[in-house]
């Protein structure tokens, strides 16, 4: 029924989101827990793969919004990369871009993770 | 057009080769910056000015500095008054200082030349310029060239500004289908789910998400009480006396001390919590719950439009969570229903479809269950021959767990009453054995006798049960009491005590439950034992059916018939 999946990649230390499909009220319950669950296991550094993600809606951005301060006073954060223009749209139009660092490509936003560690 | 008079010179024609390409690069771009900048690059280069400034109108006589080059008396952005007359001469010289008193602080600042931009007669900038290298006065074919420029400035300005409009309002338009989209999105996923929680869960993520802040507070009003259903704040504890002062709001409010409807300790109380903005959750216009929410993330403040969004949101949450409320309190009574409709069938599989005929004997019998169905039983068994056993009981509770612990009850006494051991001794074994099958609140009033039809006796145990009466052919009355403590309350330390009764013609046995004795009228006032055997007393003479009949008749118009509290059950026995 829902048309919505998370796979999560380990790239040490960074954790890679990848989303697929439709995130919305219906499906950000599923993000929610894949969330919590990786944070309860002391996981802090998040990189959200959007390449495959086909629509995001208030809800579904709503759910990094619910997270991103946790993370961020743990040393932590949720960066954001491979976006298409549709879902960049939805970030840009409410104000997402001045609140999260978003990148071209996944492999910068983790390097953007490992090099802040290293320094 | 103004009139000069001056001649034109061979040394600086008219060229209309750098206007074209001027005109080719400032329309190629929808880049306002660019534009500004090679008008007033290509201006000074060509006119041999070292300062220049662009005007830009905002409103009718606010305008703002847009573009400077090698000046810093004037700073781009700030916004100057300046009188929209259509300026008619080149030379800041020329113009009258009264028309345009404004000029004076341009003339300090060194600037001598000045057009106005004008599309289609209306003015939307002014370009100046100043300190002319060499000759501060313009030949006849610089002035057109200046003119021309600028004319050509006006409308590349103006189309980035209309491209500016329609980005803007295309903007717009995306922001106003996303707020839909999310009120779209909540009320399909809100009638989708049947969790309370959920709602909950999916109207903070929607909230969180569209306006991008992560403080908040839900509660909805229960019983006048704030309950709170959700927060996530940077502090514990929320006052209830700052909910009840919000719960005032009729439409959203953005906090600032001078919104004049709340105490001055709620906006400390809300500063403290970090919230900015409250917002009501009514249904049918009346305020039900509010939405409290802190700033957002990046700290733009919140606007008129946020506010009619938000208020639609938190309409359309307070109607779906009530509607959740009702729908789980349907279910929770469909659920009653069905379980007291099995209960009710459960208590009338067991109660005796047909009572034996008992020669020399009449026997009638009946109960009325309530509607929640009470624990009423009552048994008519034959044992032998002559023998036939007689049960009334009221077990404890209702429903359910009642009708389940009557089945229990009638199952072991049919289990011991075939046994060859007395009635005392059976009941003691039928104490024993509910009390180890069941809690401690449950608990049986029980009376049971075994009628013998030969020997005319009747041997009694009763348990705590209401005392059933006895009517002698001679008019004198007596109850059965003798027997002991309730079943299941304790085990049987002591024996229970039995009677035997010689029966005659005539005698009248009436056995009954407190649903008739206790039955309530619309006064609270109980039928009561005293009216009970006064009816019966009147009745004496008829059939045990009639007496029967006329018992319950006369119970049933008594008691209040809307509520009908406890199971009413009797059984009458007569000796013919």
């Amino acid at each position: 029924m829902t048309d919505f999946v998370i796979k999560v990649r380990n790239v040490e230390p960074v954790h890679v989101f990848e989303l697929k499909g439709y995130l919305d009220a219906h499906t950000a319950p599923k993000l929610e827990e894949t969330f919590q669950d990786l944070i309860d296991k002391g996981n802090h550094l998040i990189v959200v793969n959007c390449s495959n993600l086909s629509y995001i809606s208030s809800a579904g951005l709503g759910v990094f919004m619910a997270f991103v301060e946790d993370l961020r006073e743990k040393q932590g954060d949720i960066k954001f990369s491979n976006m298409t223009d549709k879902v960049f749209n939805v970030f840009d139009l409410l104000g997402f871009p001045l609140l999260y660092e978003i990148f071209k490509d996944e492999k910068e936003a983790v390097e953007k993770f490992t090099n802040a560690k290293n320094n | 057009m103004p009139v000069t008079n001056r001649p034109t010179t061979s040394s600086s024609p008219f060229e209309l080769q750098p206007l074209v390409e001027f005109t080719r690069t400032i329309n190629s771009s929808f880049d306002i910056d660019f534009i500004l900048n090679n008008i007033l690059f290509t201006l000074m280069g060509k006119l041999r000015f070292t300062r220049g400034v662009i005007f830009l109108r905002e409103e009718h006589n606010i305008f703002r500095v847009a573009k400077v080059k090698g000046m810093h008396e004037i700073k781009e952005q700030e916004t100057t008054q300046i009188s929209p007359e259509p300026i008619t001469e080149i030379s800041v010289d020329s113009l009258d200082e009264q028309t345009f008193p404004w000029l004076t602080r341009l003339q300090r600042m060194g600037i001598s030349h000045i057009q106005d931009l004008t599309v289609q007669n209306k003015l939307i900038g002014i370009v100046c310029l100043g300190k002319r290298i060499g000759d501060t006065t313009f030949t006849a074919s610089e002035e057109i060239f200046f003119r021309s420029l600028v004319n050509i400035s006006a409308t590349a300005i103006q189309k980035t500004a209309i491209l500016e409009e329609l980005k803007e309002a295309n903007r717009n338009l995306d922001y106003k289908i996303q707020e839909l989209n999310t009120l779209f999105e909540l009320s399909k996923e809100f009638s989708s789910v049947i969790r309370h929680d959920q709602v909950v869960k999916v109207l903070i993520f929607s909230l969180l998400g569209h306006l991008g802040t992560n403080r908040y507070l839900i509660c909805v009003d229960n019983n006048g009480q704030c309950e709170v259903i959700a927060s996530r704040l940077p502090v514990k504890e929320v006052k209830q006396e700052v909910l009840h002062d919000l719960m005032k709001c009729t439409k959203p409010e953005i906090i600032t001390e001078i919104t004049g409807m709340f105490q001055p300790d709620t906006f400390r109380c809300l500063h403290e919590y970090d919230i900015n903005l409250v917002v009501p959750m009514a249904r049918q216009g009346i305020t039900k719950g509010i939405m409290l929410l802190g700033k957002r993330m990046t700290a733009v403040p919140y606007t008129q439009k946020d506010l009619e969004f938000l208020s639609s949101l938190g309409n359309l949450a307070m109607t779906s969570l009530e509607n959740m409320q009702l729908f789980e309190e349907m279910l929770e009574k469909q659920r009653l229903e069905e379980e007291l409709k099995i209960a009710y069938e459960i208590q009338q599989g067991l109660l005796p479809k047909t009572l034996p005929t008992i020669p020399g004997y009449q026997i009638a019998a009946c109960t009325i269950a309530s509607k929640q169905v009470g624990g009423d039983y009552f048994d008519v068994v034959q044992l032998g021959e002559n023998r036939y056993l007689l049960v009334i009981a009221d077990v404890s509770g209702k429903g359910t767990p009642a009708a389940l612990l009557m089945a229990n009850l009638q199952a072991t006494i049919r289990a011991l009453a075939p046994l060859d051991i007395t009635i005392a001794d059976a009941t003691s074994r039928v104490n024993d054995l509910i009390y180890d099958n069941t809690s401690a609140d449950k608990f049986i009033t029980f009376f049971w006798a075994i009628l013998d039809a030969k020997e005319n006796t009747l041997k009694y145990v009763n348990a705590g049960h209401n005392p059933p009466y006895y009517f002698r052919a001679d008019g004198s009355l007596h109850r059965l009491e003798k027997g002991g403590m309730i079943l299941g309350v304790l085990r049987s330390v002591s024996k229970y005590e039995h009677d035997v009764i010689s029966m005659k013609s005539g005698d009248l046995f009436v056995l009954f439950t407190d649903g008739i004795s206790e039955a309530m009228n619309r006064q609270l006032e109980e039928y009561g034992e005293e009216r009970l055997e006064e009816l019966i007393r009147e009745k004496n003479g008829e059939p045990a059916q009639e007496i029967l009949d006329s018992i319950v008749r006369s119970v049933q118009q008594y008691a209040d018939p809307t509520n009908q509290s406890d199971d009413i059950t009797a059984l009458v026995l007569k000796a013919q």
